[in-house]
């Protein structure tokens, strides 16, 4: 698979290049924003990897146009260290992914791999929402881009009693963006409003961070797998 | 012999040379007056021989003719025994041409021998001419008696010698004690004369004498009142300038206003003696209220120096030992006056590095002040102090002197420094987002290259020995690059020693850019750096000097990140100008409102929102700034941008 690589630190980019060659992938290195989006226009990537900063046009700006003229592009930011703000601020751009510097391979590859699937998802035109039912609780699961077009969820949901408790899965392959977060937000607090519990739970760990961030984690519990969710709702139930 | 005279006192000087005048004028007036006196006396007596001869002459020569003997002799007797005649003339006798005896006045038988004595009678010469008859002795003297033409026989008349003689002598003894008596009257002036101007002059020695002992305040017996100090203005008052003593002020054109009329200058009318006295107890009085406006002065100011609580010490110049040390210096240093005296300025400042005592005493002239800030000196136990050297070079005690203030600076520099590092490390907070953007990269870029290797060696991928070249080369040049910017904080996060050293500018103005040059980069904000090549060094800190231009940078980028644009420029340059190193920093930011331009070296002042800016940034600038004996200006265009100029001068080879 082809992937635009956009950063202005050329000692990185080469290893960046060498990393995603070895790992089966065909990156195209870009050393500054305009290069990366002159690629870009020229070609067809299905998934561009940037770095935010950057002088002159930087990873923001690079995302917000791609996005524009292609909105079905897995764009992966690379974020400072720990700089979650920045992780915030690029998912509310639509990023569908962030990956933390330094880079460890794991995440690089993880991130890669839910894109792949996303990206795959997208094209079996897969529903991103599904609401199922267990024997005493509501489970949502999300996988794929999340992003606006919650709302038919969010109607369905306001139906629901205050005593069953609601569980939210989102999968290994899921991207959440900031209309997505708000979306759930929304109808968190809602179910919550009735004196409902909710539970999250969240398989890729950078999202997890980004819901504790975003004040996701004050009104429902988070947890890695559905397993210690459930078990969650179970203790508050008795 | 001279050298005798030399030594004799005035009084007898004068005795003396008066004394031998007179004696040789004596000699010499005793002299002439026995040559002129006595040969006067001699010839008068001589005359009035004559004269008697000649009258007996004339009246005898009827007598002769009449061959009358008896009235030839009463004629003889009669001249003889005529009043004062009887004691001179000895006798008188005539005699006829043909030498035969007419007529005589002895009593007795004539004696013969005068007859052979006197001559023949033809004899015309009426020379006097002695003879000796009967063991007596007189002078001869005969006239011829003349009747017409004719000779008729000679009178002969003996002047008796020793009656002569007897007046001669009376003349001599009256003579001489005339002129004894005058030697003896004008030995006496002379002794008065002398005695007059010898004895003021004697006074005056003993008074000269106990004034150089100091016995100023004893009574001068000069004549004149005696003084009483106390109506002395100028006594009581040190400040009031006496024209009796400083004839003219210095740096004054006009006389000062003198008392009319002063109690204390004598003017007597007299002669040179006494004017001499006077102008002498002038002199004296003038040396008394200078020796007391002195004194009062030293009393006055003895107290400033050993009460001063800045401790002060006198260097010698040219021994560079100390002359005087004040009880705080004593206490400040360790060591006694009497120590400090043994000792010279290398003790206590032992480095000559760094200006201070030391460069003032071989540079320094007369009259100059000046002022060290920060010099290094050491006390006896070997502490090192920080001082704040006032040195001035004068005149102390007749010796050409150094006199300085140390003031005690170790506190303050102690305390500069802390604040100086705490600012540093405010400083290092600022830098952090930088830092970590600066040091992200390459852990990035050594992850990644890292991350491959691994990779390949999990899927046994065959790897090109170019490859593995490539990575790992790069690996290690981007751990050098973290280690470097490491280094770098670590430098400039390290507390400086306490004396600064050579340092090129450039260096520190380029450690600010490996810093926060690609911060920079990234705001879009340009850097036009333009480093003159091979600047001279200046004495500083280089990390306190990064500190400097960080923090000019950091505001310069604020101003401008602050403009609605955000976009801007900051340029910095660095040059040589005179005997100064120079580097200006640039922005085009929103510049400082000129009202705020005068207060932004004040400590706590800024224009940043709270919580931004303490508003200690420019004060401790300017304070590292000053340290180094520096100087910033600083200029601004609302909307334009703002320039800073440092200068510092450059360091001595």
């Amino acid at each position: 698979m082809r992937i635009l690589v956009i950063d202005d630190e050329r000692p990185t980019l080469a290893m960046f290049e060498l990393l995603l060659e070895a790992m089966g992938y065909s990156p195209v290195p870009a050393d500054s924003g305009e290069k990366g989006l002159e690629l870009f226009e020229n070609d067809h990537f299905p998934i561009v990897i940037t770095d935010i900063k950057m002088p002159g046009i930087d990873g923001m700006e690079v995302l917000s146009r791609i996005k524009s003229g292609k909105p079905d592009t897995e764009v992966i930011v690379i974020t400072g260290h720990g700089d979650v703000e920045l992780a915030l601020a690029a998912l509310n751009l639509k990023a569908t992914d962030f990956i933390d510097k330094p880079i460890a391979q794991e995440a690089l590859a993880n991130a890669l791999q839910r894109a792949e699937k996303r990206i795959r998802r997208l094209e079996a035109c897969n529903p991103v929402t599904t609401l199922r039912e267990m024997e005493w609780a509501k489970v949502l699961d999300i996988a794929g881009n999340l992003s606006s077009g919650i709302e038919s969820v969010a109607r369905e949901l306001a139906g629901l009693a205050g005593d069953t408790p609601l569980l939210v899965t989102v999968s290994e392959c899921s991207s959440v963006n900031g209309a997505g977060i708000a979306g759930l937000t929304g109808i968190i607090e809602s179910h919550a409003a009735k004196g409902g519990r909710v539970a999250i739970s969240c398989r890729p760990e950078n999202f997890r961070r980004v819901f504790e961030a975003s004040g996701l984690a004050e009104i429902a519990s988070l947890h890695r797998n559905e397993e210690d969710a459930l078990r969650a709702l179970l203790v508050e139930k008795a | 012999m001279l050298n005798r005279v030399r030594k004799l006192s005035l009084r007898n000087k004068i005795f003396l040379a008066t004394a031998g005048v007179i004696l040789l004028i004596s000699g010499v007036i005793a002299l002439l007056a026995r040559g002129i006196l006595v040969n006067s006396l001699s010839h008068e007596l001589e005359q009035r021989g004559l004269a008697i001869a000649q009258s007996i002459a004339e009246r005898g020569g009827g007598f002769i003719l009449d061959q009358d003997r008896a009235g030839l002799v009463a004629l003889l007797f009669d001249a003889a025994q005529l009043g004062e005649r009887k004691a001179l003339v000895a006798y008188i006798f005539i005699v006829d041409n043909e030498a035969k005896l007419l007529a005589h006045t002895f009593t007795r038988p004539f004696p013969r021998a005068l007859l052979d004595a006197v001559g023949p009678v033809e004899n015309q010469d009426s020379r006097p001419r002695p003879v000796v008859f009967e063991h007596d002795e007189a002078v001869d003297m005969s006239v011829p008696v003349q009747e017409g033409i004719y000779t008729l026989g000679r009178v002969h008349v003996g002047l008796r010698q020793s009656h002569m003689d007897s007046l001669v002598s009376k003349l001599r003894l009256t003579f001489l004690g005339f002129i004894s008596l005058v030697v003896v009257i004008i030995f006496f002036i002379a002794l008065v004369l002398s005695g007059y101007v010898v004895d003021p002059l004697a006074k005056l020695t003993r008074a000269a004498e106990s004034i150089s002992r100091g016995k100023l305040d004893q009574p001068l017996d000069l004549g004149g009142p005696p003084w009483n100090p106390v109506e002395c203005p100028a006594y009581g008052d040190t400040d009031l300038p006496c024209w009796h003593l400083d004839e003219l002020a210095p740096g004054q054109a006009r006389r000062p206003g003198t008392c009319n009329p002063c109690k204390f200058y004598r003017h007597r009318f007299g002669d040179e003696v006494v004017q001499l006295a006077d102008a002498f107890a002038n002199m004296v009085w003038s040396i008394k209220l200078y020796r007391h406006r002195l004194r009062e002065s030293e009393e006055r100011y003895r107290p400033l120096f050993d009460a001063n609580p800045d401790p002060f010490l006198v260097l010698d110049v040219t021994s560079r030992r100390f002359l005087d040390a004040n009880p705080r210096a004593q206490e400040l240093y360790g060591y006694t006056k009497r120590q400090f005296s043994g000792m010279t300025i290398d003790s206590i400042e032992p480095s000559s590095d760094q200006p201070g005592v030391r460069t003032f005493i071989t540079e320094g002239c007369p009259g100059d002040h000046v002022l060290y800030t920060k010099a290094t000196h050491v006390t006896r136990e070997g502490r090192q102090i920080y001082v704040n050297i006032h040195a001035t070079m004068a005149n102390y005690r007749g010796k050409e002197a150094v006199i300085f203030s140390a003031t005690d600076v170790t506190d303050l520099v102690e305390k500069d420094a802390q604040l100086i590092q705490a600012s540093k490390m405010k400083t290092l907070g600022e830098m952090s987002a930088g830092m970590a953007h600066e040091l992200n990269q390459p852990l990035n870029a050594i992850k990644l290259g890292s991350d491959f290797l691994r990779l390949a060696a999990q899927s046994r991928m065959e790897l090109s020995r170019d490859r593995f070249r490539q990575v790992s080369e790069e690996i290690s040049a981007q751990v050098d690059r973290a280690a470097g910017i490491i280094n770098h904080l670590r430098e400039f996060g390290r507390k400086s020693g306490p004396t600064p050293g050579a340092v090129d500018i450039n260096t520190p103005i380029r450690g600010v850019f490996t810093i926060i040059g690609k911060q920079l980069e990234l705001q879009n904000i340009r850097v036009d750096l333009d480093q003159g090549d091979g600047l001279p060094p200046i004495l500083a800190h280089a990390n306190r000097l990064e500190q400097v231009f960080f923090n000019l940078v950091s505001n310069a980028r604020d101003a401008i990140l602050s403009k609605a644009s955000g976009e801007g420029e900051i340029a910095i340059r660095s040059w040589t100008e005179g005997g100064h190193v120079c580097v200006s920093v640039s922005d085009t930011g929103t510049g400082i409102a000129p009202a705020d331009l005068r207060k932004i070296f004040e400590p706590f002042f800024t224009t940043k929102r709270a919580g931004e800016g303490m508003g200690l940034g420019l004060a401790i600038s300017y304070g590292i700034i000053k340290d180094y004996g520096g100087d910033i200006q600083v200029g601004s265009e609302v909307g334009e941008g703002t320039t800073f100029k440092l200068s510092f001068p450059r360091a001595r080879s």
